[in-house]
């Protein structure tokens, strides 16, 4: 006997996700989910970011990692909170792993969460954290070609931070190619070309993110 | 790699059902269909891999998994429907074992499939 279902696979972690998009409104957090390839510079961007955001507000940062707390320990001058997530060969954060996470986290006296993704470049897009921004970083020295060959993840990102452009030369990367490849499979996303390693290539897109976060702070 | 998250999510999401509707109470799982858009999220010899391994610890270890594309989707996954027989023999009812003592036998879960 067949019977008809029609259920998302992802409807549960969907359903975390809401709740805790709920929790995060409910304390006026704002939430990003920074997604990357392996070695793209996400640790490093979050270095730069933090010594930019944590005169400015109250900053949590959520690790998720194969295996060891490498990043995190290297976040520790910010005196921060941190939590770490070894998923032990997960090969992405879910949004149950941040519902435990957020469990240790003073919610009531925080602006903003940074929750770092297990670096890959297909499996997080399918996982909704219940973040609010959804920040794509992406290294030339990956080439021009990835856009298409990892459509899911570039479509769904609201922002991609093209990194390590003071290595495009090196690379024989032509920048505009690589936008247009973004643009391909995204044409709404906002684009900032960045040098993690370099605060004055950075702040537009800081200038970017605080508009976010101050947004969320006046909902 | 994920694609076993999803296989235990697939499980998850049928074991629900299966135990929580009373029609379903003296049935056995047997087949679960999954509408699968382009671009694909999964590998579906992949995903079907892992289901017929996470699916052994359930109380219906021969049940398959049956990937279909579906030209009205995007990169989603939908369980669309599920098959199930009723359990085989009394004593699978009196245990509630749901054919986990008939499937058990691993050969006999291979012909199954």
């Amino acid at each position: 006997m067949e019977i008809t279902v029609l259920k998302n696979v992802l409807i549960k972690n969907n359903a975390i996700g809401n709740d805790n998009r709920s929790l995060f409104n409910k304390n006026k957090i704002f939430v990003a989910n920074i997604i990357s390839s392996p070695g793209a510079g996400k640790t490093t961007l979050l270095e730069s970011t933090l010594a930019y955001l944590t005169s400015r507000y109250r900053v949590a940062v959520i690790e998720g990692d194969l295996y060891t707390s490498r990043d995190a320990k290297r976040l520790q001058p910010f005196n921060i909170p941190i939590v770490q997530i070894n998923t032990e060969g997960g090969c992405h954060l879910d949004a149950r792993m941040i519902h435990g996470a957020v469990q240790s986290l003073p919610l009531d006296n925080l602006d903003i969460i940074l929750i770092e993704n297990v670096g890959n470049l297909v499996c997080p897009a399918s996982f909704d954290l219940g973040e609010d921004l959804r920040i794509l970083m992406y290294a030339v020295t990956e080439g021009t070609d990835k856009p298409q060959k990892y459509a899911n993840i570039f479509a769904g990102a609201e922002v991609i931070l093209v990194n390590k452009v003071d290595l495009a030369d090196l690379c024989h990367i032509d920048l505009s190619e690589l936008v247009d490849e973004v643009r391909s499979v995204n044409e709404k996303a906002a684009i900032f070309p960045i040098s993690a390693l370099k605060q004055e290539t950075l702040v537009e897109w800081q200038q970017f993110f605080e508009e976010k976060v101050k947004a969320k702070k006046n909902e | 790699m994920h694609e076993s998250s999803k296989a235990q999510q697939i499980i998850e999401i049928v074991s629900e059902l299966m135990t929580t509707d009373p029609t379903l109470a003296k049935k056995k799982l047997t087949k679960v269909t999954l509408e699968m858009g382009r671009p694909y999220i999964v590998s579906p010899d992949s995903l079907e891999f892992y289901f017929a391994e996470l699916i052994k610890i359930t109380p219906w270890p021969c049940a398959t998994l049956s990937c279909i594309e579906s030209k009205e989707l995007g990169p989603e996954l939908i369980i669309k429907s599920i098959e199930v027989d009723d359990l085989d023999t009394q004593e699978d009812l009196a245990d509630g074992n749901h054919g986990t003592k008939k499937c058990s036998d691993q050969e006999q879960c291979d012909r199954e499939r």
